[in-house]
């Protein structure tokens, strides 16, 4: 007892001693567990950005690799469309022979079973000919350098010349041909010929496709909220019909109604699809309805306006145009003489003389001498080609200057814009087809009528 | 067992009786860890068995009762400290039918390994709640103590009745039922 001189112990002290050592023994513990969760979740978190990475890296490699598809699939189009272009080039020079040549034997003795043949040899030729045409459109729509052009022209005018250039094929059928045009500007801005081939196709599988009753075309103008011309344009027949589920693949590019179709009536299958994507590009759509009774192909385009707005009399139709052939005053610009006899020969059978220069030089003199309405303008020519000879035309002082039209076996955009560069026109594709002159023939005689398309439309009849 | 339902048990103990016979029951038990218990660590449950019957045994109220005493005092704290859980929530009958679903999700949040008893919805209508306690641990006096808390925090004492029923399967589980007759 003596050594143990330490002061007896307060229980409540020893409580308290107890409580502050449970207590600390606490912290200690739940700090302990506290490092281990920070541990864990920085082990997880590294996990995850470890994961991430990988991922990323994944994302990296997949995007890399489908572009190198991407890449290879582009070249492998462009590869393709500049050998169809090519091709179509190629195929068409052949082709000028072979047409120009019939064109030619058809103006020889032939006896009926001869000139049967030949008429389905000429046949053959243009269709190859349109299918040519079709693909090399197409080809160019699909890799995106469908270019629309820009010029003022006079839409009822545009509508009547497709109408009347239509009306003969119609006849021949015993189909009647009508057209009907509301209140439509005199004046709008657009892509003239894209119009023209738009009403041309629709208006051609009409006819084909109708044995009889009557075709109607018709079109009315209205400005839009944004200030542009809608033209509603509806070509209604009486013809076969198109079945529903045929409907849906229309306008689909390589497809028919159906197969018994392409038989019957041939065709490329692109005409619509061509026309889809055309009336699509000038800010518009096109549909049809078709029953037992006949089909009706509706689209709308919208054209801008220009700086002076007129309204064009309705009911103004080109139907006159071929019955009563204008005198036209015609030169044709050509150096080969194949083509001269061709030319020539073709333009007699539509009523129309004309004069022969063989050279640019002599052409611009005779222009320059003469009174001409028309002019078909050979492109390729020594001594001066038909752009110099253009040029130097439209820098005469005339009394009036006439419609120069090229006349080129090159069928390429940029042919085209340089002959419209030069002053042209218009632009035929060697060989050209008695409807192509006959296009031209109506559209200058309407133009002598009502001097110039700046100026509304005279009323029909 | 989660620290929680330790560190909760003693601070009632501290607070109904007192701090000394506190530090005497976890003295008198020769608990492993001294009873350094933390709210975030995980213990044996056959610790709090023991506190329980130490407590029994120095206050003379039997286990059953002391339970449902904690379950009150638990639940207040519940409340004190996670508010987020009580949002919007207008009854005992809407809080009790989401404990399974809602609040025992968020526990296991922060406890992954938190081993939670089963609260199992058999009917659940406007006015009336059934429900299956489950657990290894046989707290069913415990459960009955929160429920019984539940129903007094949203002031509902005088319109809900809280029934229980022992049932007679494996694992004795406890039937409950919330009614209101109000």
């Amino acid at each position: 007892m003596l050594h143990d001189d330490s002061p007896p112990v307060n229980p409540a002290v020893e409580r308290a001693m107890r409580r502050a050592a449970r207590e600390r023994a606490a912290r200690q513990e739940a700090e302990a567990l506290l490092e281990q969760k920070s541990l864990e979740l920085f082990r997880t978190n590294e996990k995850l950005r470890l994961q991430a990475q990988e991922l990323e890296n994944l994302v990296k490699m997949r995007t890399a690799a489908l572009e190198k598809a991407v890449e290879l699939a582009q070249s492998a189009t462009s590869a393709k469309n500049d050998f169809l272009a090519m091709m179509s080039h190629e195929i068409r020079t052949p082709l000028n022979g072979i047409i120009g040549i019939a064109d030619l034997l058809s103006l020889t003795a032939l006896d009926e079973e001869q000139s049967a043949h030949l008429n389905l040899l000429t046949q053959s030729g243009h269709t190859l000919l349109a299918l040519i045409s079709h693909i090399l459109d197409f080809t160019k729509i699909e890799a995106g350098h469908l270019e629309l052009e820009e010029r003022e022209f006079d839409p009822a005018y545009e509508l009547n010349i497709a109408v009347a250039t239509h009306r003969a094929m119609a006849l021949e059928k015993g189909l009647e041909l009508h057209c009907l045009l509301g209140e439509l500007p005199a004046l709008v801005r657009g892509d003239n010929y894209r119009l023209r081939q738009v009403l041309s196709n629709i208006l051609s599988n009409a006819i084909k496709f109708t044995s009889k009753g009557q075709i109607s075309l018709t079109a009315n103008a209205a400005l839009d909220s944004a200030g542009k011309w809608r033209f509603d344009i509806r070509v209604k027949d009486t013809g076969i019909g198109i079945s529903p589920a045929s409907l849906s693949r229309l306008f689909e590019p390589f497809r028919q109604a159906d197969s018994s179709t392409t038989r019957k009536f041939g065709g490329t299958g692109l005409g619509l699809a061509i026309c889809k994507r055309l009336v699509e590009a000038m800010g518009g759509a096109i549909a049809v309805v078709s029953g037992p009774r006949g089909s009706t192909f509706e689209f709308h385009v919208l054209f801008d306006t220009t700086t002076v707005p007129q309204i064009s009399p309705p009911g103004s139709d080109g139907s006159e145009i071929l019955a009563n052939p204008c005198e036209l005053s015609v030169l044709l610009v050509e150096d080969n003489a194949t083509n001269q006899t061709v030319a020539l020969s073709l333009m007699e059978k539509l009523g129309q003389k004309a004069n022969l220069a063989v050279t640019g030089r002599e052409a611009v003199e005779m222009i320059a001498a003469g009174n001409y309405d028309l002019v078909f303008m050979d492109m390729q020519m020594p001594e001066m080609d038909g752009l110099e000879a253009t040029k130097s035309v439209r820098k005469l002082t005339l009394k009036k200057q006439p419609r120069i039209i090229a006349l080129t076996a090159n069928a390429f955009e940029a042919d085209r814009e340089r002959c419209f560069g030069a002053g042209m026109d218009g632009f035929i594709s060697k060989p050209f087809r008695l409807a192509d002159l006959r296009r031209e023939i109506c559209e200058a005689c309407l133009r002598a009528r009502n001097g110039g398309p700046a100026e509304p439309t005279a009323a029909g009849g | 067992m989660k620290g929680i339902v330790f560190t909760k048990f003693i601070e009632m103990v501290e607070q109904k009786f007192s701090v000394d016979m506190a530090e005497d029951m976890i003295e008198a038990c020769q608990l492993p860890n001294g009873g350094a218990y933390t709210s975030v660590g995980t213990y044996d449950h056959q610790e709090m068995v023991t506190l329980l019957v130490q407590l029994s045994k120095m206050t003379g109220e039997a286990v059953p009762d002391l339970l449902r005493s904690y379950g009150h005092y638990l639940f207040g704290e519940f409340a004190r400290l996670y508010p987020v859980f009580f949002e919007g929530v207008t009854s005992s009958l809407v809080f009790a039918g989401q404990i399974d679903e809602v609040i025992h999700v968020e526990v296991l949040k922060l406890y992954p390994d938190a081993q939670l008893p089963k609260f199992e919805t058999l009917s659940q209508s406007e006015n009336e709640l059934k429900m299956v306690y489950r657990s290894d641990r046989h707290l069913g006096d415990l459960a009955e103590g929160l429920l019984d808390a539940c129903i007094i925090h949203f002031g509902e004492q005088g319109s809900v009745r809280l029934e229980r029923e022992n049932l007679k399967e494996p694992g004795d589980p406890v039937c409950f039922t919330m009614i209101r007759h109000r």
